[in-house]
Parts: structure tokens; sequence; C-alpha cells
């Protein structure tokens, strides 16, 4: 029992230290950026476009994809259903639940991970190998504002865009995708989704996507430079990125929709 | 000019890999700093001038052990690229292990580095590895930091690989490269790990002529060479500092009676 309670503390304590640690990074990598009167903003926006451009705009179309797959099924069988119940109003409510709240920042981070996490984590981990974040500190350059800040930047805009751009194709897309076999008027169909958007979802909309953002960023950046020496770490750097990246997002997308319906509860007087 | 470092020192100094056996332990070490005087005599071209009294010359110190005791890592912890596992390393009496990257910055930007391997940003041409520092740092105006590049790099053979990324070119004419970027911040002191290996005996011989002629700048006062091969110092006034049983020694008679006492 006490081995068990052991192991359990143990557990609890080395992820305790794994976030501080990641949290660590963060902070110093702003301070480093805040502080380093050398590193012009010229420097910043241009790792900043180029981390945009790999993790937003390459991504678009597995995005798109994604996005109409996702956003017609739902419309489809939400419709067929809430037809049946005689509630078709309600669609824009469910969608928008569904879509801006749930599925598309959580969907959207995990093809984050996948796409860019990994490849930054390995980017990161091949450079320390090779010696170039010590290169960079021999030359005077902190890897901490010359690396890291601005990926964390570019990843945390492109999540945000991203989820953005699937929410739109996800409910227009999906829209007029459903139109060949369900014949819902437009105007009826869009009526009912701008009733449906509050600034509550903006905030849980912007919440989720920007947190997921610097979650996969920093975790990946922090796994990278985790490589001590060798190249043969950078695989297994990659890997524990990606799926400590996935825990973490899920965890965190989770929480929010509990806490945010334990809000809701609360000031219904359901708790 | 001034120069901005004055000295370095280990004080109870000990540096150990993670899970591996310490390669220095317990290290108390002031290393030589600063322009040596030459007498006149001794300053190659001088002897025959005789309104010549004395000159001022950059100091060359070899830092010499068997393979694997450690040498690269004595030259990484002087120059900041790795932290004492216990103790202290003092510049000018201060401790660097407890100094911000931004703390340790004008230190930094006083010495140069050549690794032995990688050191190079994979994802910039030749060109750009060059004039990175001299650019990030506002060290001079874009058109000199390209003119001073371009010059080092027409001189040692390298321009016509210029616009090439690394993985492009030889790893002889990468650390050529590493080389050249040592020394083009003009910095206090110069720090060569292993500068001899992987470049042809031309090229080390063209870059030891730069050395020499470096020897009497006026901004350079110290330069550590950390080498295997002879070879390389021929081309030198040097010192020597010896790496043996986990401790530094100023010269051979010193290292050996220590030994002699401690069995």
């Amino acid at each position: 029992m006490i081995t068990y309670i052991d192991k359990i503390g143990r557990l609890l304590t080395s992820n305790i230290q794994y976030i501080i640690r990641v949290l660590l990074m963060i902070y110093l990598s702003i301070r480093a950026t805040i502080l380093d009167q050398h590193q012009g903003l010229r420097t910043i926006i241009g790792v900043v476009s180029a981390q945009i451009y790999f993790t937003g705009w390459q991504a678009i179309p597995l995005i798109s994809v994604l996005a109409l797959a996702s956003g017609s099924i739902t419309i489809l069988q939400s419709s067929s259903e809430l037809s049946l119940l005689g509630g078709s109003e309600m669609i824009g409510n469910l969608l928008v639940v569904i879509m801006v709240r749930e599925i598309g920042p959580l969907l959207t981070a995990l093809v984050v991970v996948a796409r860019s996490g990994s490849a930054v984590a390995t980017e990161v981990g091949n450079m320390r190998a090779n010696r170039e974040i010590e290169a960079l500190e021999s030359i005077g350059i902190n890897p901490l504002s010359f690396i890291v800040f601005p990926r964390i930047t570019g990843g945390v805009i492109s999540v945000i865009c991203l989820c953005f751009y699937f929410v739109v194709i996800a409910l227009i897309g999906g829209f007029f995708l459903t139109r060949i076999i369900d014949e819902m008027p437009l105007n009826f169909y869009l009526d009912s989704l701008v009733q449906a958007l509050t600034a509550e979802d903006f905030f849980l909309f912007l919440i989720k996507t920007g947190f997921s953002g610097t979650i996969i960023f920093s975790i990946s950046c922090y796994q990278g430079l985790a490589v001590k020496r060798s190249y043969h770490e950078v695989p297994q750097v990659t890997t524990k990125a990606v799926v400590d990246s996935i825990i973490v997002v899920t965890l965190f997308n989770m929480s929010v929709t509990v806490l945010f319906y334990l809000e809701q509860l609360m000031m219904l007087g359901g708790v | 000019m001034n120069a901005l470092i004055k000295s370095l020192h280990f004080e109870k100094m000990t540096f150990h890999y993670e899970g591996q056996e310490p390669l220095l332990k317990n290290v108390d070490f002031e290393f030589p700093v600063g322009k040596r005087e030459t007498p006149c005599n001794v300053a190659a071209g001088r002897a025959l001038d005789k309104r010549c009294t004395a000159s001022r010359q950059t100091q060359v110190i070899a830092i010499r052990g068997a393979q694997g005791a450690g040498n690269s890592t004595v030259m990484q912890i002087l120059a900041g690229l790795q932290t004492p596992t216990l103790g202290s390393y003092l510049i000018n009496g201060v401790p660097v292990e407890n100094m911000s990257f931004e703390e340790f910055l004008p230190f930094r930007l006083r010495m140069g580095y050549g690794f032995d391997t990688g050191g190079l940003l994979s994802n910039r041409t030749l060109f750009e590895n060059l004039v990175l520092p001299l650019n990030y740092h506002k060290i001079c105006s874009p058109q000199e930091a390209e003119r001073r590049a371009l010059t080092l790099m027409e001189r040692f053979q390298l321009i016509d690989f210029k616009d090439l990324r690394i993985a492009y070119v030889s790893p002889s004419l990468r650390k050529m490269t590493v080389l050249i970027r040592s020394i083009i911040m003009d910095p206090e002191i110069l720090f060569l790990d292993d500068p001899n290996i992987r470049i042809s005996k031309e090229a080390q011989q063209m870059y030891a002529e730069l050395l020499r002629e470096l020897i009497n700048n006026e901004t350079l006062h110290t330069i550590f060479i950390a080498s295997f091969e002879e070879s390389f110092f021929s081309y030198f006034d040097y010192t020597t500092i010896y790496l043996e049983e986990r401790q530094l020694f100023n010269s051979e008679r010193s290292r050996q009676k220590i030994i002699a006492i401690s069995q």
C-alpha cells in the first residue's frame, strides 16, 4: 500500500516539476526577449512569420478537409434529429456548442500537435545535437529569445487563426455540402447561428485556442532543448513532445469546458 | 583599448556531465590572461632593431591532456558555455554561475569560440553565419559586416561557397567558417577547440598566419588552444597548461611534483 502511495507521490511530483520547468522556460523566454536590446523587432517578426507560414498556412488543406467533413456530418445529423424532435430552430445553438466551443479548438490543436509540434521538437532537438544552440550562446544570442519566444508566439497566432478558419469552413462549407441531401434554407440557418453566438463563445474560443497554442509550442521547445548531446535522443524527445502535448491539451480543453458549465450551473442555482 | 577580461579563475571547481565521472575535481587554478611583455631579442623580427626595448604580445596558451581528459570541457567552461557542477568560475573575481545571460553578455562579446565540431546554424548560408553576430549586436554597419565577412571568405577561399547552406559544403569548409567566425567580432580572448582537425595542412597554415597577424592586434590579448596535435602549436611561441588526473597544472615540473606527492 505504502509503495503504491509512494509511486503516486513520485508521479505527481515529477509532473508538477515538469510543468514548473516549462512555465519557467516560457517566463525566461519572455524576459529574455524584453531584455535583449540587440534583437530587433525585425528579427522577431521574421521568425514569427516563418512559424505562422509553416504552422498556419501550410496546414490549411488538411484543416479544410477535416472542417468540411466534421461540419457537414454534424449539420446533417443534428438537423435530421432536431426535425424529428421538432426543434429545428435549435440547430444554431447545437452547432455553436459543438463546433465553436468544443470540436474546433480540440481538433485544430491535435492537427497542430501532429504537424508542427513534432516538427518544432525535432528542429530544436537537432539544433541542440548539432551544437547550434551552443553556437548561438557563444556569439551572444540568447536561444530563449531567438528560438523559443518566436516559435511560441507564431504558434499561438497560428492556432487561433487556424481554428477560426476551421469553424468558418465547418459551419459554412459544411452547410453547402449538406444541401445536396438536406433542403434547409440558408437564411434560416444563418439566422439561427447568429442568434446562438454569444460573447462567452468568443471568450471560450480564445481561451482554448490561445492556451492550446502556448501548451503545444512550449512543450515542443522544452523537449527539443532537453536533448543533451546525441542525435539518437531527437526521435525520443519528439515522441514525448507529441504525447505530452496531446495529453495536456485534451485535459486543458476538458477542464475549461467543465469549469464553464459548472459556472453556468452555479448561476442557475443547480450547484 | 582597455581589456574587459582581466582574470579567469577556477575556485574549487568540479565539473561532470550527467551520469558520468568528474572530468575536473576541486580545481583551483588562475589562468594566465592578458598581453605579455616580450623582451626585444625574443620578439620576432625585432632583433636587429637597436631602438627596440620590449613589446607586448598576445599570449598563446595550450591546454593539453590525454584524449577524453576534458580539454574541450575546460574551454567550454572558460567561454561560459558550461557551468561548474560545484565550486566557482570567476571572471574578474565575479562568479559566472550566478550571472544571468544578460549579465554575462559583455564578457561573451569579448570572447571568440572556435568549435571542434558543429557550431554553425544549419538554416543559414556560410556568409549569413559569419555576418549574424555582427549584424545582431550591431557591432558595425551591415555594409562593414559584409565587407569583413567577404574579405575573410576571400582569403580562405570560401567565396565560391558563400551562398550555400552548411549541409551542402564539405566538413573542412564548415570548420574553416567556424574558425573565421571566432575572430570576426574582434575578440579579446579566443578559444580554439581542436582548430587543426578536419582542415588541410595548407588551411591550418593560413589560419595560423592570420592568428600571428592578430598577435600584434591591440584587442586580442589571449588565445587558448586545445589540441592533441603538436604541429599547430609549432606556429606560435606558447605556454602550456596541463590537464591530468582531473587537475590543471602550470608546468610539467609542477605536474610531476604534485603527482609524486599524491602517490
